[in-house]
């Protein structure tokens, strides 16, 4: 016998509106908090990249269990903290993008493995993590962010995709696989998590 | 994953409990008490940037031991409750015998 100790979040398999709505809530103050920390936008030459970008984290994360809850989430808190952090709405409109690319890819990938295998074990491995999960996302947000600044300013193509990969690899890494291993089996364990994209 | 059979205090949970409070709850304060005993002159944006990324790891270590304790929490609690469905309705695999 099983028993949910999160009763509000998990008394039924198919989520309402209303607790979806609130997990994104949720999502976007955690994801706001984190990235406000580590954000400290490089003012010479000046663009929008951090030196550190936390919202890697809950890109990746909030998009694998919460499907595409979790992706709006995670664009609207990037937006938030952009406008909060770049005083320049082509930056903060044009992260927009590969904010979006960074949690839908992960999100996609693991839906298709969830409608597979289920929430079990073989969800919470390490290289389709690493793989689907942190590197290929952020290395193609990447691109995206350094066409996007060396079109519009006078930053270098190469010296922006550096960055932009320095800022979000290791922290996903580092602090998101534990996140994931240990916060995100929980949640499964416990139903708080989106099976689909929506429900 | 989380049924009723497991011990009451899994070694390996604790170990990792332990680790998590250890490593990354600990280990950010003692660093922030030791920055804000530094002399004034010290730089501000470096003492920003470390404070911030502390303040990350704390975060995440936070969620990460919540889940632990739940973890920790439910595993007593599932035998309490199997244990209770069991004198309710009697061992079936016994009866059927």
């Amino acid at each position: 016998m099983q028993r949910n100790l999160l009763g509000f979040f998990s008394f039924q398999k198919e989520k309402s509106f209303k607790q979806n709505f609130l997990i994104t809530l949720t999502t976007i103050g955690i994801s706001v908090i984190l990235c406000t920390l580590g954000f400290e936008p490089n003012s010479v030459p000046p663009d929008g990249i951090a030196t550190i970008w936390p919202g890697a984290i809950t890109q990746v994360i909030a998009g694998i269990l919460f499907g595409a809850w979790g992706v709006i989430a995670t664009v609207s808190a990037g937006v938030i903290v952009d406008i909060i952090n770049v005083n320049d709405l082509y930056i903060v409109f044009g992260f927009i993008i590969p904010a979006f690319i960074q949690s839908f890819i992960p999100a996609f990938y693991y839906r298709l493995l969830i409608k597979r295998y289920g929430w079990n074990d073989k969800i919470f491995r390490f290289t389709p993590f690493l793989i689907y999960g942190v590197i290929i996302p952020n290395v193609i947000g990447a691109l995206i962010a350094a066409f996007l600044l060396s079109s519009h300013t006078n930053t270098s193509f190469y010296f922006a995709f550096a960055r932009w990969t320095i800022a979000n690899i290791p922290i996903a890494l580092v602090l998101g696989w534990p996140l994931f291993k240990i916060f995100g089996k929980v949640m499964a364990d416990e139903g708080c998590v989106v099976s689909g994209w929506w429900k | 994953m989380g049924g009723g059979n497991e011990k009451i205090m899994p070694k390996k949970l604790f170990y990792q409990i332990l680790f998590f409070f250890l490593v990354l709850g600990v280990f950010p304060v003692l660093l922030v008490a030791l920055i804000l005993s530094l002399p004034y002159h010290f730089d501000i944006s470096w003492y920003k940037r470390v404070v911030g990324l502390l303040l990350i790891f704390s975060t995440v270590s936070t969620l990460c031991l919540a889940a632990l304790v739940t973890r920790l929490l439910k595993g007593p609690l599932d035998d309490i409750l199997e244990a209770q469905s069991k004198i309710k309705e009697g061992n079936l695999k016994f009866r059927w015998l």
